[in-house]
């Protein structure tokens, strides 16, 4: 698992205490971790790195979280978010989830449930990571036989 | 030849049976229809007189002059009972059919007799038809009866005439004044002519009978004072009765500030007989009065709200206090109507305490959210220190766990304050009493010393939302356990009484003092040391939102036993309007 705990996650919450909090259990569990504190800062940070995963608050100074889920870079493989909110509505966690978003979690929660809940997150994006490398890898060879297959008649006939 | 008799005759009769129309057609008016008979009897009187006078022969002088009857007695029941409706109040009181037929006994027996004259002769003595030049004569001697009924008919006449004296004479505005002076007038004409006729009237009436015209004449003045003078519709009577029927309370003061009159509605405002109250003084009722009529003094007109006890309750009233002047401008007393307002009132205080419920509700909402970015910074540094010193010091990581179990409390009273403030939406299913009790069971943790009894039934069906009624039922639950510290036993129970279903919760703790029952279902309100403060509450709103209550009987020491009370269906309408 020495892969998972060095995923890349960035925080965006405009509550201080939240972030530094976070930040730093974060960062004790061996996750590399940024901040941002609005949806400008998070918008600018998402492409000049990938992140694995992003833990977005739905109510940000400039922008609604929700917004921010479908501007912020697409990466591959693809971003996990999860949306914290203190302010949780049936329509707002359907519209997340509708957005793009991968978890949905109300505050104040507690951080061990957090953790496992981007641990979970973390693996599933592996392992589909995995998946699609091992299809990408089966491809190329399928494709590297089929060209062989094809290549070796051609070279008889030429023979 | 009888052009000349006839033709004023005839337009006197028609003028009345206009007015007999008209009356009649505002018969909806008590003594309209009295009025539309007298002018009606009157006005055959003088056809069938017309008629006789034309006859030339003796049999239909005399079945004419028999006809003539009809109105002669007629008109006596007609005027007493119109003028007794015209002075209304007390005056009409007697007018009912029984009444009406008892004076109606002497006129009949009066007609009957005529009819079968040639009998008995009671009537006419004897009858003899001079036809003259333009007109023919029937004269008879009367016999006893004519004068039995005679002095019957004039006393009628007589008793009205001083019923209306008394209107005339009554306290009123002009207008009625001016009205029932009209009517007396008329009322006096045939009085009059029979004074006259007594000094020899006979000399300008040598041989016709006066007294049809004179009733004429009579009854078309009647007529024209009640139409100019405000018309029948809006008589002294009507005006009496919207004083006794109002809703307002009427009190007559006068100018020593003495009750003088009071109506029933006023009577019941302040729960005193009138007899008990006429000639007191004013400040027995309503001890501000001097101040009132100070003011008044200065600004006339006087309005002003007051609280009355009545039946422990306090009634609000809105008084206007209106000096009365007389023709000259002196104050000769006070009028003072009080409008009962205590509905107005409620309402209104229903409505603020909405008003301010909705705005605690806003900030409740707001600040509860606002509370959980601060509460999750505080849940994750916490969780930082007892990661990293809590591993290495047992006695931190005590106080941090405390830390957490505060901030998991901190974040139940948001969801209660959040789940109070956050509008009702009832989703009903049909269940039992039952499920939803073991449902409830089954969520609490009940401690080793508590016993659970639940006897409740499955039956009758009921319509609740499943979700909210077990939130109740484990409100009351973990209550009734909190309220045994100590162990004991906790009774459910249900039964159906009617539409409604009584499910009790009782329990055999601590109990609960007076004053504590006052605020009982106040949010934020508890007797625990710890507890949530909004248990109770919300379970109240969620039973009233059933259109249901909830209701407690307790005693220090001895216990509590909380019942809801439910009706089997709710209806979503009724719960709307709470």
């Amino acid at each position: 698992m020495k892969e998972l705990e060095q995923a890349r996650i960035l925080i965006i919450d405009d509550d201080a205490n939240v972030r530094k909090s976070h930040e730093a259990v974060l960062k004790a569990s061996g996750y590399e971790v940024d901040v941002a504190e609005t949806g400008k800062e998070a918008i600018a940070k998402s492409r000049t790195k990938l992140y694995n995963l992003a833990l977005v608050d739905l109510r940000l100074p400039d922008m609604d979280g929700i917004e921010l889920l479908t501007s912020m870079r697409e990466a591959v493989p693809k971003m996990v978010k999860i949306i914290m909110t203190g302010y949780p509505s049936q329509e707002n966690a359907i519209e997340a989830v509708n957005r793009g978003a991968d978890g949905y979690i109300v505050k104040p929660y507690s951080m061990e449930d957090l953790l496992r809940k981007i641990k979970e997150q973390l693996e599933k994006q592996q392992e589909a990571e995995k998946y699609s490398e091992e299809k990408v890898k089966e491809f190329i060879e399928a494709r590297a036989e089929e060209h062989e297959s094809r290549a070796a008649p051609k070279g008889k006939q030429k023979k | 030849m009888h052009a000349t008799t006839r033709t004023p005759l005839l337009l006197v009769a028609a003028a009345l049976l206009m007015l007999s129309f008209t009356a009649w057609r505002r018969r909806s008016v008590r003594g309209s229809k009295a009025f539309a008979l007298l002018m009606l009897a009157v006005a055959e009187w003088v056809i069938a007189y017309a008629v006789t006078i034309m006859s030339v022969d003796l049999q239909s002088a005399v079945f004419w002059d028999r006809v003539q009857f009809f109105g002669v007695v007629s008109v006596p029941v007609a005027w007493l009972i119109f003028v007794s409706q015209y002075a209304g109040g007390r005056f009409e009181a007697w007018v009912r059919p029984r009444n009406v037929a008892l004076l109606s006994i002497v006129p009949t027996a009066m007609l009957l007799l005529i009819w079968t004259d040639e009998a008995h002769g009671l009537f006419y003595s004897s009858i003899n038809l001079t036809v003259a030049e333009s007109f023919s004569i029937l004269e008879y001697t009367f016999g006893p009866w004519f004068w039995v009924h005679t002095v019957y008919s004039y006393f009628l006449l007589l008793v009205g005439t001083f019923l209306l004296f008394h209107v005339f004479l009554r306290p009123s505005p002009l207008t009625y004044r001016r009205q029932s002076l009209v009517l007396l007038v008329g009322s006096l004409v045939p009085w009059v002519a029979s004074m006259i006729q007594l000094y020899g009237l006979k000399e300008l009436f040598p041989v016709l009978d006066p007294t049809p015209f004179l009733f004429a004449v009579a009854g078309l003045t009647m007529g024209w004072g009640l139409f100019r003078f405000g018309l029948l519709d809006i008589m002294p009577v009507a005006r009496d009765s919207i004083v006794e029927y109002m809703s307002e309370g009427v009190v007559v003061v006068d100018a020593r500030n003495r009750v003088v009159d009071m109506n029933p509605a006023a009577k019941r405002m302040f729960g005193y007989q009138s007899s008990e109250l006429v000639g007191q003084e004013i400040t027995k009722l309503l001890s501000n009065w001097p101040e009132m009529m100070k003011r008044s003094h200065d600004t006339g007109v006087v309005s002003e709200d007051m609280v009355v006890n009545q039946d422990q309750m306090p009634h609000y009233y809105e008084s206007r206090i209106v000096p009365l002047r007389d023709g000259h401008g002196a104050l000769s007393g006070f009028l003072v109507v009080m409008q009962d307002i205590t509905e107005r009132r409620r309402m209104e205080e229903r409505l603020r305490e909405a008003q301010r419920m909705a705005a605690i509700g806003e900030t409740a909402a707001w600040v509860g959210h606002d509370l959980r970015n601060p509460l999750q910074g505080i849940a994750g540094a916490t969780y930082l220190l007892k990661t990293t010193l809590g591993s290495m010091n047992p006695r931190a990581n005590e106080m941090l766990k405390l830390i957490e179990d505060s901030i998991r409390y901190s974040d139940k009273i948001v969801n209660d304050l959040l789940e109070y403030s956050r509008e009702l939406r009832l989703e009903l299913s049909e269940t039992n009493v039952k499920s939803i009790t073991e449902d409830a069971l089954g969520k609490v943790k009940i401690p080793k010393g508590i016993r659970v009894v639940n006897s409740t039934k499955n039956e009758p069906p009921m319509e609740l939302d499943v979700e909210k009624m077990r939130r109740v039922f484990l409100n009351l639950i973990r209550n009734a356990v909190d309220a045994m510290p100590k162990g004991g036993t906790l009774t459910i129970a249900s039964v159906r009484s009617g539409d409604n279903v009584h499910i009790t919760f009782k329990d055999i703790g601590e109990g609960m003092a007076t004053e504590a029952l006052a605020k009982l279902w106040s949010p934020l309100y508890t007797t625990k040391t710890k507890g949530m403060g909004f248990g109770l509450a919300i379970a109240k709103r969620l039973v009233e939102a059933h259109g249901g209550s909830i209701s407690v009987e307790t005693e220090l020491g001895k216990g509590s036993t909380f019942t809801v009370t439910l009706p089997m269906k709710t209806n979503p309408e009724e719960v709307k309007e709470k």
